[in-house]
């Protein structure tokens, strides 16, 4: 893996004087991708929204069978973990049992794009090397993810100079408004697994559910005609959506799409009011929108302007060519 | 004339008054005290009473007054401003000791003995004094932060308990209690502020509540549909 650095280093030489800033940005993303896939390390964060302050732990390690391991903990309030051996998810919640998925991206606070695939995000966004500031007592350099058009945030991003890993986090406006922010509050690279990931890789994970993902797209009676570019559907279904008024649970079309860093949720039901003002409320990053138009209610859910929800959701129109009506089978959630 | 008068100071060593008369005897004092010849016969006379009483001391120390004037001298000069650095150093006193002792005067070195004893003394009191000096501002400076702290504790305690009731989310999911919901359009946010100004209407108040419960709902199936998502990949 050091080799195929040493190689990008090499490429980014060759290319230079062009982009330098750009590309050393993306030798950071790079290297940080690496980092938090390769490195056994403790850390401590705390997410900043709605003026309140979220701690949590994250572990990560590479288990003696070479398998990751990877621990999220939410320290306030009930427990709230993620809990990762290799392609095996496990989420424990206070709302539902706990449960186990096959996937190699465990959903956090920490986008998982970043430890993935980084030039994924090259089509929406701009990767500029911005320069050095000390965060947690450390170097740090700063890469702003810088969205190319304005339908999404911008993400930047504290880097440490030593071990390429994350220090702080924000997600901003195009305005540059402060909506979120993940500040650590203490980092802990060593070469051996930490005891407790050594405890936990003896632990077994819940069973893994299965899914049903046999559902073809094309059942659904409803598309969105407009998308900022960069967005693709990541699935789509049709489920229950369990409302807090016990026994109304209504039968959703789904849809969730991504540009790699934002995801953007979409929700179609037919609505016995014929309409309702838009609704909105945020959670940090996240948007969630609602209206009632003609009878039809979109929601409209993601960490994406509010200009972007709106302009999504009122482009939902009937699909041309479709039978409607099919909540037949409903996805278990 | 000398004769008389070294008679007359034989007489008063000997606490014999040489003239009934008071005037002439506070005249002979008084030229006593300027002649010096008249006070070294003085001296000699008591020395000579006190080695014929033996009552010499075991260091014969001639010249007393010479002594004294001589460290009083010294003293002058050294004490004002030099006696910190008269103390600290060691390499002044020698060189002071030096100094003196070039005079050729074989008693000086002894008074220098004595004014280095008086300035030790006192550099040492003034070591042991100044740090005593610094740790008792050291100490008030302290006692008036512990002051200030107990003082910002006690105010604090007021405060604190309701920022920590905030900051605790209830239901333990921090994000739809921390909501803030909007209407999307203003025009109609205003109507409903002044209704809600005007009266709290229940119906109000219950479609806040079902608004907040659908907008709950989508946020979390979201969360949960970006968990299975990533499922799919």
């Amino acid at each position: 893996m050091k080799l195929t650095a040493l190689i990008f280093l090499l490429l980014s030489f060759t290319v230079s004087a062009i982009d330098t800033e750009t590309e050393s940005a993306k030798l950071s993303l790079e290297r940080l991708s690496q980092s938090l896939k390769q490195l056994n390390f403790t850390t401590s964060f705390v997410v900043v929204k709605n003026n309140q302050a979220e701690p949590y732990h994250w572990l990560h390690g590479i288990g003696t069978n070479g398998q990751e391991l990877e621990v999220f903990t939410r320290l306030n309030g009930p427990r709230r973990d993620v809990l990762r051996q290799g392609d095996v998810v496990s989420y424990i919640e206070p709302e539902q049992e706990a449960y186990s998925l096959t996937s190699s991206d465990a959903q956090s606070p920490i986008p998982s794009i970043f430890r993935g695939n980084i030039s994924e995000l090259e089509e929406s966004y701009r990767f500029i090397s911005v320069g050095r500031s000390r965060v947690l007592g450390r170097v740090a350099q700063l890469v702003r993810i810088v969205a190319k058009d304005k339908y999404r945030f911008s993400y930047w991003l504290w880097l440490d100079q030593q071990s390429g890993l994350l220090l702080k986090m924000a997600v901003l406006t195009r305005q540059g408004q402060l909506l979120e922010q993940i500040q650590f509050t203490h980092i802990e690279v060593s070469d051996q697994l930490s005891e407790n990931l050594v405890k936990f890789q003896l632990t077994e994970l819940p069973a893994v559910i299965t899914m049903n993902n046999k559902q073809p797209n094309k059942d659904l009676s409803w598309q969105v005609d407009w998308l900022p570019q960069g967005f693709s559907v990541i699935k789509s279904n049709q489920h229950n959506l369990n409302s807090y008024n016990r026994g109304d649970d209504k039968a959703v079309e789904f849809m969730l799409f991504s540009d790699g860093l934002a995801q953007v949720s979409v929700y179609v039901n037919p609505n016995e009011e014929s309409y309702r003002a838009a609704e909105y409320a945020s959670d940090g990053a996240t948007i969630v929108f609602n209206h009632v138009i003609k009878g039809i209610e979109v929601g409209v859910v993601g960490d994406i302007p509010l200009e972007t929800a709106k302009r999504i959701a009122e482009s939902i129109a009937p699909v041309v060519v479709g039978n409607l009506k099919d909540n037949s089978a409903p996805d278990k959630e | 004339m000398s004769e008389f008068k070294s008679e007359s100071v034989s007489s008063l060593v000997d606490n014999y008054s040489p003239s009934t008369d008071d005037n002439i005897s506070a005249h002979l004092f008084d030229n006593m005290l300027k002649d010096e010849d008249l006070s070294s016969t003085w001296q000699n006379y008591h020395l000579i009473g006190d080695v014929l009483r033996d009552e010499v001391p075991q260091s014969l120390q001639l010249d007393l007054s010479k002594t004294i004037s001589a460290a009083i001298a010294q003293e002058a000069t050294i004490l004002s401003p030099n006696s910190s650095i008269y103390s600290a150093s060691k390499n002044l006193d020698s060189s002071v000791t030096e100094e003196v002792s070039t005079n050729n005067k074989p008693l000086i070195n002894d008074t220098n003995k004595v004014i280095n004893a008086s300035n030790r003394f006192k550099a040492k009191i003034a070591t042991f004094v100044k740090p005593l000096g610094q740790v008792a501002i050291a100490a008030s400076a302290a006692a008036l932060m512990i002051v200030g702290v107990q003082f910002n504790v006690a105010e604090n305690l007021s405060v604190t308990p309701s920022q920590v009731v905030q900051t605790v989310p209830l239901s333990g999911y921090a994000n739809p209690v921390s909501f803030s919901v909007q209407s999307a359009q203003p025009e109609q946010s205003q109507h409903s502020k002044q209704q809600t100004q005007q009266a709290m209407d229940e119906q109000r108040l219950v479609e806040r509540v079902a608004q907040q419960r659908r907008l709950q709902a989508l946020l979390k199936d979201h969360n949960q549909q970006v968990k299975l998502g990533s499922n799919i990949k």
